[in-house]
Parts: C-alpha cells; structure tokens; sequence
C-alpha cells in the first residue's frame, strides 16, 4: 500500500497533519488542526507510528 | 465504564507486559496491543484497551528520559483520555513511582484545593492562611511536601489529574510546582478546546511537560475493538455503520453497541454479529449527546434540526433557510462543520450522531415541514449533485407531496442503484401510482428482489405477461421472470417455458440475441457448460446491441469452469466497453466481470492475487448491498479454504451465510455452505460439518448445477474426517465423473486430485493428465503432477510438486507433498532428505492454522541424536558459535567440534546451515 493511500486510513487528524507535513507546511498544523503547537511533534511521530503500524498490517 | 482504581492500575500492568508479547490464540497472530476478553453471547461486553500501542511506546520513550516530568493528555470527550492516563499510570507505577488519582470537576472548582481535598491535611485546606498570598505560597509548600510524602520510601509521587482544566487555581498552582521541582511525576487529562488555568496551560507551554492530543481509533482499530469486546465476528457492514456514526470515539462506541444490545439490534446469529435496522442512540448515549450539543436557543436548534434532516446541506441552501447568523454561532460551537466540494459550501453535523440526537428530539409535524422546505430550497437552488434528485424526491414523499413519474421513476433507479431497496419500492410505487409504465414496476421488481420478495416479484410479472405489451417490454419481463423463477423460485420447468414462449413469439433480431444470453446463461447454470459456451460466444460475436453482448456475461464463468482461462480474460475484454455502455441499466455485470478476472487468476494458480483482489473488491462493498458483500465474502472464503488458510476461510464464510440467508438472489448459499462444511472437515469438527452439510444440500436448488461440485467435496472431506477413506476416495470419484459429465473441467480435476490426496494417486493420475493438457494456467497441470508423483512414490518430484504449489499459495497441498516425500526418504533410508522434507511439511502445515488431512498424519522423523549432541545442534542452530557452545555447556571447544561432526555425519547434511530447518521438523505426532 502506498503511503497516500495508508494515510487516507488515519483518524483524519493524523492523515491531515501529515499532508501538510509532507506537503512542507507543517508550520500550519496549529492553526489548520486546532493543535497546542507544543502538541506537533508528538502528534506528527504518533502518526508515523500509526502509519507504519498500519501498513506492516497490511502486509499481513 | 467503571473508574479504574489506583489497585486495578496495579493489577494491570503485568497484563500490559503480557499483551505485548502475547501473539498467538485461537490459531492466529494477535495485534500486540489487543487483550481479547471474549464475553460469552449474552454477557455483557468488556472493553479492552485497543490502538493505543503507539502512544504508550511514546509515553514509554518519555519515561526513559531522566528529565521528564509528566504527560498532558489533551482530546475531544469520549476519545479515551482518562482510561490512557490510568494505563500511563500503571506503567509508571511499574518503574517505581507511588501513584496517586484526582477528578477536578466544575462543582469544586470554586473550592480552593478542591480537586485534591481527599490527598492534603485537613487542616491545610480548611486553613485561614490559604487565602492570603504569603499564606497561599507557604500553604502550596505545606501541600506539595504533603502529597510528596503520600509515595512510599523511596519511590517518587505519580500523580495523575482527570480533567485538570477544570482544576480550582489552588490545585493548579500546586500541580505546577509539583512538575517545576521535579518533586512529582505528573499525568494530566485535559479537555481539548475547553479554557484552562495558566498554571495548567503553563505546563506545556513551558516545555515542562510533554503535551499528547489523543485522537480517534481508525476504522481498523474500531473494528478491533468492536470485535474484542462483542467476543466474535461483526458483520462487515455493521462494523462500517458503527465506525461511521461514532467516527472511532470510544465512548461514543461503548455507548452505541451497549444500547443495540439493549434494544435487540445488535445480536448474533451463528457467532456472528449484525445490526439490523436504524441507528436509534439509547438513553444514555442520548444524555451524552445532548449534554454535548449544550443549551441552543430556538433558532439554533432550527437549524440544527434542518442540517439533522438533510445529513448534509450546501451552505447557501442553509443559510436560506435558518440564517448566516445562527449557522455560523453553530459552526463556532464545534456543533457543525462545513468543507468545499468544487465552488460549493457543504454544511453538515459535526459528528454524525449528533443527527441522530437532534432527530430524535424533532417533532414529526416539524420534521415533514422541514422536508419540504428543502425540497423546494434545493429545487430552488438548482440540484447539481447527483444525490439531490434522490434526496429532494424523498423529502417529497416523506413531506406527502406529489412526485410525477418521471421524478419518482429516476429517484427509484438511484435508490435501487444505492441498494436502498426499501426507498426503491416506495418511489417505484409512487412512479406507477402517478402513471408510470413499466420501467417503473422493472425498478419495483429489482426493490422486492433486493428484499428477497421473490414470490411477489412473481405475481408482478406474471401481471404484466398478461396484458398486451410491446416487444421490448415482452422480451425484458420474460429475462426478469425467467430468472426469478430458476434462480430464486427454483421453478425450472416454468422458468423454460416462460424463456421458449418469449423465444418465439418476439421477433425483433436484437430482443432475440437478449433471449439467447439469458438461454445462455441458463445452460452455464443448468450445468451443460458447452452448449451454454458456445450459445454465448454466438450471442457475442454477432450481437451489436450492448444489452445483448451485458445479458451474455454470466457465460463467462462457464468458459472458467471448463478451463479455458485464457479464452475468459479474452472474452472479458471484449465484452468490458459495451457493459460499461450500459452499467446505469446493469449494475451489477462491471462487478461481475471484475470478479470473473479474480476467478480467473484463482484457477489459473494466483491464489494471492485472487485474494487481494477479492478482498480490495469486499471493503468496497461495505457501502453497498449486503448481496454484493456476501458474494465477495464467500469467494474469499473459498480461496482462502484451497491457500490452507483455513481459520481466515471460516471467518469469512461465516459472515457470507449469515448475509445470504437474509437474501439469496442467485442460490448461493449452498455454496458457501458447502465450503464451510469442508473448512470444517479439514478442522476436525466432524459434526459441526455434517450439520452443515445437510443445510447445504437443503437450500439448493436442484435446477441449478452450480452448487453440486462444491457439495461433492465437501462430502468427500467429511468422510475422510471421519476416518472412511475408502467412503471418501468413492465420493471425490463421483464428484468428479459428475462434474465431468458437465464439463466442469476445474472441479472434475479438484476432485481427482483429492481421489489422489487420499490414496488414489494411480487410479486418476491418467485423467488428470488429460485434463491438464487441454487446461490453462498452472493449477491443474501441478495436480496432474502431485498425482504422477504420488502414484510412482518419487520423492523427489514430490518435493517439486510441493514447492510449486508453495508458489502458487496453496500451502495445504504443498504441506501435504512434502510430508509424503518425508515418509518416502525415509524408507528408503535417506534420513537427511527426510528430515529436510519434514521440516519443509511442518513449517508448510503450521501456515494452515490447525488444517489435518490424512496426507498430514505421522511425517515426522525422530532425530538420531544422543540428548548432548541434540543439545549442542540446537546451539548451534540458533546461531551460537563453537567457542559460545563451549562456553555455554562448560565443555572444551574441542568436545563441541567432536558433537558437531557427530551430528552432521548421523542426519547427512554438510554443515550447521541446514540445521535449523531439520530441528524445526522434529514435532511429535502430526502436524497441529
């Protein structure tokens, strides 16, 4: 599975902050997401977490 | 959910060091993170804690470091903030921290200390001094020294905090120096959007703490947890419906399921669960929705009422009906969201179970007057999306307005093609009462079939047959009749007539070509595979109408039946752009098609292809009607049943008969029953296999020929499981003299080959042969070649047969190959080979999750090993070198060296490389 298409299986708050990283604006993720900008990083590793535990389930 | 005490914290962790190692139950690997707790059917469900692995890793990761003070845990309500903080708190108490609770609630927020009232000296909070500022710092100093000593002898104070924003200023300042001077470990549960004291804020502001804002489960995730505490499978539309109105909120799934139980829409039926009809929150779930949506003035709640209504409504139709002013107070409230869809605005509840709540609570004269406001609102508008013909015609009806024909008529096809078969026969009826012909009662038709109302659809068109109609008319009512009567009234003799009738009395040359495919497709069916081929090549090749050429796809499965896969795929290309011509009048031939080219890569011996494919295809469908999904359910079943993934199989045979025996439009029960019979068979579990065998045999239909293969192996399985081997040879040679007779060319070779699995290699090797010399693909030819390797005891071209059938995925065979090329080295003496063969059928046997066969039974070969040199060869096929050995037994390396060639000389093989598959095939009894 490609990683568009695993991140289309995020919860949407997930799969959005990672569009954005991916995208380079990951300095929008406050205000687009309503987030704590401390809560970024955290939230952004989470989703890669989740992601990656997504797609090796996949695999499966 | 009850509140987790400081104790059952305790208890909990050595289950949190358990579930992440725990891999295997019930046959199969286990997400890490899951603990099932499989509540009996009709116990109430328990909750484990499902997609929180990667948060507790991280919590785990901020443990570690020296510097860390605390966790803050921000979320929506309900998403699980306060059980993950009791969970963090286990595993802080894990490493040593004493570990202490508080709730912080609006009541004692007025209340200086409030929230820790039950942790401080009285005294200290009753105390005057609090209030002044002197006071209140040596007070905090008092306090904190205070809940500090609360931890044991030499452990530190973990204290956690359930909703700390609405901790009191106090207790705030408190917690702040807690985490400040490093004197306490803090885990905080805060409300996400919701204001909170600075001191709160301050903590990750300042970089004192690190801030995790919970999200939602995925969809996966809520189908596990779903799972886990319903004990058994769920449906698969039933899991969709539940993630899509609780959009993965635990509390809000909790409370879903909790109350479908209460009210009977959610049960189980044969171990699996399913929600029938409307989602309609119970009590409780309605107290935590309302408490969400707040206080709403009048105009507020109208709007929200229509936006409940519409599910989703474009900004401008809205903002017409309930005014820009209470929209956007709703859209500040969190209460409605809205995005961009191409140049619109589209408005819809925040949370889908808000429209439940808010339905709930509507009047009915309000709702009908609703309806038609936005009816004529988006009419008004100008209905652009495909959906607002269907919509606004609804509303219509619901509103007792008036529809003409046409309207309804146009609406039905929508709502059939949406496979909302209910809406469909209420419009298709509303088209015919405002004098719709008969387009409207075929859409009718298609409703009552979707509802599985054969008998009606029966004396609907038996109506229409009566009554002059043109020819086009005639010759589409008798394809529709016919059909309903062979497949779903199991009436073959009148279905025939009714097709004959038809036959000669139209005349136009493009209605014939359509009769001749239903003949077609009748004769595939009917199991006179070759004429009803070269009937539908015919039609094919010389129709020009797309109707006809879409009316032939069914022949297509004969030509993979008689193993002309080559000819399928061929065929379906040629077919493919006349149906996609005609999809909107035929529906339900794209899909088909698409899972013909499936079929075709499972005969030809891509069984994981296949199966990606069908498996792409079913999470497609969990939208659509529960025919479709039963359809791809139980061909996953049947594929997974031949790759000896027999557990997979059963799960997915399961939910495909629990779907099918609510509606069966084309007699497919008995297939997937058969399969399940035969999955079961192969599981040992004879009786449960006999029972539904005999359902199986009982819901067929004898006119169609389709189902008797999969019957006939099954038959054979169950008796081999009973130990009648002899039975079982008899009965696979009848299936495949039977399907041969039809020229079922895949199943007569199944057959043989399973005639051939269980002692009769010499007796079909011939035929099996001649199959696979007019067969494509790689399936048939490899039986042909297990059976010739079978019948002349040649180990070695067994060992190829098996790892081709590895290749193509069919592990049961290939387990089955290699265990007889295991007996037969042995034999022969050859015990290295055998031991390598062993070990390549146990490894092979282990991938089919508990699957025996007879073929199975008795492979394994003892190593000829003393108890030290067995010792020393597992060392050493772990990985461990000589000296490490040596090390390791406290012997000499020399000794080690002596072992080793022992052991090499003894099972033949040249060097430690070739242990490890040799220890692995050393099991006692047969493969489990």
């Amino acid at each position: 599975m490609d990683r568009p298409a695993a991140i289309d299986l995020l919860p949407d708050t997930y799969a959005q902050a990672l569009r954005l990283q991916d995208a380079g604006q990951a300095d929008l993720i406050p205000d687009r997401l309503g987030i704590a900008p401390e809560a970024v990083q955290p939230l952004l590793r989470l989703a890669e977490a989740k992601l990656t535990a997504l797609v090796s389930e996949t695999a499966e | 959910m009850r509140p987790c005490s400081t104790q059952q914290a305790t208890s909990r962790t050595p289950a949190i060091a358990r579930q992440r190692t725990d891999v295997s139950r019930h046959g199969r690997a286990l997400p890490a993170d899951v603990v099932l707790a499989y509540g009996a059917i009709g116990m109430r469900p328990t909750w484990p804690l499902v997609g929180r692995s990667e948060e507790l890793d991280f919590v785990e990761g901020v443990l570690a470091r020296s510097e860390t003070r605390g966790v803050v845990l921000g979320g929506a309500p309900g998403v699980g903030k306060t059980r993950l903080a009791k969970e963090v708190l286990s595993l802080v108490e894990s490493v040593g921290h004493g570990v202490e609770w508080a709730v912080a609630t609006r009541s004692a927020s007025v209340t200086p200390f409030g929230a820790l009232a039950h942790l401080l000296p009285q005294e200290l909070v009753d105390g005057e001094a609090a209030g002044t500022a002197a006071g209140t710092v040596n007070v905090l100093r008092v306090a904190a020294a205070a809940l500090v000593s609360r931890a044991g002898d030499g452990e530190r104070l973990a204290l956690g905090v359930d909703d700390a924003h609405l901790l009191d200023a106090s207790s705030a300042a408190l917690v702040h120096q807690l985490v400040a001077t490093e004197s306490a470990f803090v885990v905080a549960a805060v409300r996400s959007g919701e204001p909170a004291p600075d001191a709160v804020v301050g903590l990750w502001k300042d970089g004192l703490v690190e801030r995790i804002d919970v999200q939602p489960l995925s969809r996966r995730e809520t189908d596990r947890l779903v799972e886990a505490a319903l004990g058994s499978q769920v449906e698969g539309t039933t899991r969709y419906r539940l993630w899509d109105a609780t959009r993965g909120n635990p509390l809000l799934i909790r409370e879903l399921v909790l109350g479908g139980l209460d009210s009977g829409s959610l049960r189980a039926t044969d171990g699996v669960w399913q929600w029938n009809g409307p989602f309609s929150p119970a009590p409780r779930l309605m107290d935590l929705l309302e408490a969400r949506l707040g206080r709403l003035d009048g105009v507020e709640r109208d709007a929200l009422e229509v936006v409940a209504e519409a599910e989703f409504v474009s900004g401008g139709v809205l903002q017409c009906l309930a005014g820009r002013a209470s929209v956007e107070a709703l859209e500040r409230r969190g209460l409605l969201e809205s995005w961009r869809e191409g140049r619109r605005i589209q408005v819809r509840t925040a949370h889908p179970l808000y429209v439940e709540a808010v339905r709930a609570k509507t009047p009915l004269s309000r709702t009908r007057s609703i309806r038609r406001a936005l009816a004529d609102a988006v009419d008004c508008w100008g209905a652009r999306r495909r959906e607002d013909l269907l919509r606004v015609a609804t509303w219509r009806l619901d509103a007792g307005g008036a529809l003409s024909a046409d309207v309804a008529l146009a609406a039905a096809r929508r709502a059939a093609r949406a496979a909302d078969y209910e809406l469909a026969e209420r419009l298709a009826r509303a088209s015919l009462g405002a004098g719709g012909g008969y387009e409207a009662t075929h859409v009718l038709v298609e409703a009552l079939t979707g509802q599985g109302r054969f008998s009606e659809v029966e004396d609907l068109l038996r109506g229409v047959e009566d009554q002059p109609q043109p020819e086009p008319v005639q010759a589409m009512s008798a394809v529709v009749r016919a059909t309903n009567l062979l497949w779903r009234l199991g009436d073959a003799e009148a279905a025939w007539d009714v097709l004959r009738r038809a036959e000669e009395s139209v005349g136009d040359p493009h209605l014939c070509d359509e009769l001749a495919a239903t003949r077609a497709t009748f004769l595939v069916y009917g199991g006179q595979t070759k004429q009803g081929i070269t009937v539908g090549l015919d039609v094919v090749e010389r129709a020009v109408s797309d109707r006809a050429v879409t009316q032939a796809v069914p022949v297509v499965w004969g030509l993979l039946l008689a193993a002309r896969t080559r000819e399928a795929l061929a065929f379906i290309e040629r077919v493919r752009e006349p149906v996609d011509r005609v999809a909107e009048e035929f529906p339900v031939m794209p899909d088909w098609l698409g899972n013909n080219v499936f079929a075709a890569r499972f005969f030809d011996g891509d069984l994981e292809e296949a199966a990606r494919g069908m498996e792409s295809r079913y999470r497609r469908t969990s939208e659509q009607g529960s025919w479709e999904r039963a359809v791809a359910r139980w061909a996953l079943g049947w594929i997974e049943r031949t790759r000896g993934r027999v557990r997979t199989a059963r799960r997915r045979l399961e939910e495909a008969s629990l779907l099918l025996r609510q509606v069966d439009m084309l007699n497919q029960l008995p297939i997937c029953l058969a399969e399940t019979a035969h999955v079961d068979a192969l599981l040992g579990q004879v009786d449960e296999a006999e029972a539904t065998l005999a359902e199986a045999q009982r819901s067929r239909l004898p006119a169609l020929r389709h189902g008797e293969a999969h019957i006939g192996l099954a038959q054979t399985w169950v008796a081999a499981a009973r130990g009648e081997i002899s039975h079982a040879i008899e009965q696979a040679l009848r299936t495949a003299e039977t399907t041969g007779q039809m020229d079922q060319v895949v199943y007569q070779a199944a057959a043989l080959h399973d005639a051939a699995r269980l002692g009769a290699a010499a007796q079909v090797t011939g035929e099996l042969h001649s199959l696979a010399e007019r067969a494509d693909g790689q399936m048939i030819p490899t039986y042909a070649e297990h059976a010739r390797a079978l019948a002349d005891r040649d180990a070695q071209a067994l060992e190829e047969a098996s790892r081709a059938f590895e290749d193509m995925g069919a592990l049961l065979y290939a387990a089955e190959a290699a265990a007889e090329s295991a007996r037969i080295h042995r034999e022969h003496g050859r015990t290295g080979s055998a031991l390598t063969a062993s070990g390549r059928a146990s490894r092979l046997a282990d991938a089919c999750q508990g699957a025996h066969t007879p073929a199975l039974e008795h492979f394994t070969v003892p190593l000829p090993l003393t108890r030290r040199e067995r010792e020393v060869a597992s060392l050493a096929a772990q990985g461990l070198s000589n000296s490490d050995i040596a090390d390791r037994l406290v012997i000499s390396l020399r000794t080690v060296e002596n072992h080793l060639h022992a052991v090499y000389t003894k099972l033949g093989i040249a060097g430690r490389h070739e242990l490890a598959s040799i220890l692995a095939g050393e099991r006692t009894g047969a493969a489990t």
